[in-house]
């Protein structure tokens, strides 16, 4: 499946229904995408009360968008467990990070995700670069 | 359709027309119209299903078929498949004159079918099974890594993209020194 023999009409449309998360993602994928992103999800991202950086009772910190009353996740940035060996790296901002994919019930913390459960991305870091991840 | 009913209505009082014309509604029998793709076999739509495509919808009130005109003259679409069509047909039957679920359960799995689905819907102007189709072309990218992504969507990497940018820059170059010297032998 070619995305980019679509028409741009479908091609947005695709994209209106993915998730916050899931277009995070999607825009390391190649510089071109990344700008599709932008042009085409312009309303959308205008419509983002804003962008809240939190910590939970962990200590650990999650990023998630406000849009309307509704609220959605981005990713979560936590400790590497060194026993987890399916990482996959990208580059934010020129920083090379470690991400992971998690499991999260959508019931107990993200209830505007459809799914009642789903992969999550999860940006790891090294005790001595936590601020640096963070940042 | 819109013709008609702004035809007896201007021919007759408001009141009266619009009461028996409701009720009369059901009574009136179904046409069918007759649509092929590539492989040439013939499906038979009601117009009630074909109501969900714009486009067919759109043929069958601009050029004003009746359903003898469409069975001597099935609507070609040459550029869909046979199987696409019959599922679109299928869908179209299903959903005749329902209200449309959130959510449809029935859709390829196969990445191709799918691939070929959307472009015939999107052609056919089927704008809720596009949004069926949409979400769930969405979905396959859901929990994946941008590699994932990538392999499913078939997105080229940046030196691609690069790549194929000095391709077109080059043809472009190419084709524009074709036509200079066209035209100075032209001149000539």
């Amino acid at each position: 499946m070619i995305l980019s023999k679509y028409p741009y009409v479908v091609q947005k449309e695709i994209l209106d229904h993915m998730g916050y998360n899931d277009l995070f993602l999607l825009s390391f994928a190649s510089k071109n995408m990344k700008k599709f992103i932008k042009s085409s999800q312009m309303s959308r991202f205008q419509s983002c009360s804003f962008i809240k950086y939190t910590c939970d009772y962990r200590d650990e910190p999650w990023i998630c968008v406000h849009y309307g009353k509704i609220r959605q996740g981005i990713m979560r940035i936590v400790k590497r467990e060194e026993d987890k060996n399916d990482y996959f790296q990208l580059n934010v901002s020129g920083k090379t990070i470690d991400f992971r994919f998690k499991r999260v019930d959508q019931n107990i913390r993200f209830p505007a995700i459809e799914n009642s459960y789903y992969m999550y991305p999860f940006a790891a870091y090294q005790e001595t670069e936590k601020e640096s991840v963070i940042k | 359709m819109s013709s008609t009913e702004q035809g007896t209505s201007s021919a007759a009082p408001a009141e009266p027309t619009t009461a028996p014309e409701s009720a009369a509604a059901p009574e009136v029998p179904e046409s069918f119209y007759y649509v092929h793709g590539k492989d040439k076999v013939v499906h038979k739509v009601s117009a009630g299903a074909l109501q969900h495509s714009a486009l067919i919808h759109g043929m069958i009130s601009n050029l004003g078929y009746t359903e003898e005109q469409a069975k001597a003259n099935p609507f070609p679409f040459e550029n869909i498949d046979g199987d696409i069509l019959q599922m679109v047909v299928d869908w179209c039957n299903q959903h005749k004159g329902k209200p449309t679920p959130p959510e449809d359960t029935n859709l390829p799995k196969q990445k191709e079918k799918l691939f070929d689905l959307v472009l015939a819907v999107n052609y056919l102007e089927i704008k809720e099974l596009l949004t069926y189709c949409c979400k769930q072309v969405a979905m396959m990218v859901k929990g994946k890594s941008p590699e994932e992504i990538r392999e499913i969507w078939m997105i080229p990497t940046d030196a691609e993209d690069e790549a194929a940018e000095k391709e077109a820059k080059k043809r472009a170059g190419k084709e524009a020194a074709g036509e200079t010297a066209a035209a100075a032998g032209d001149a000539k």
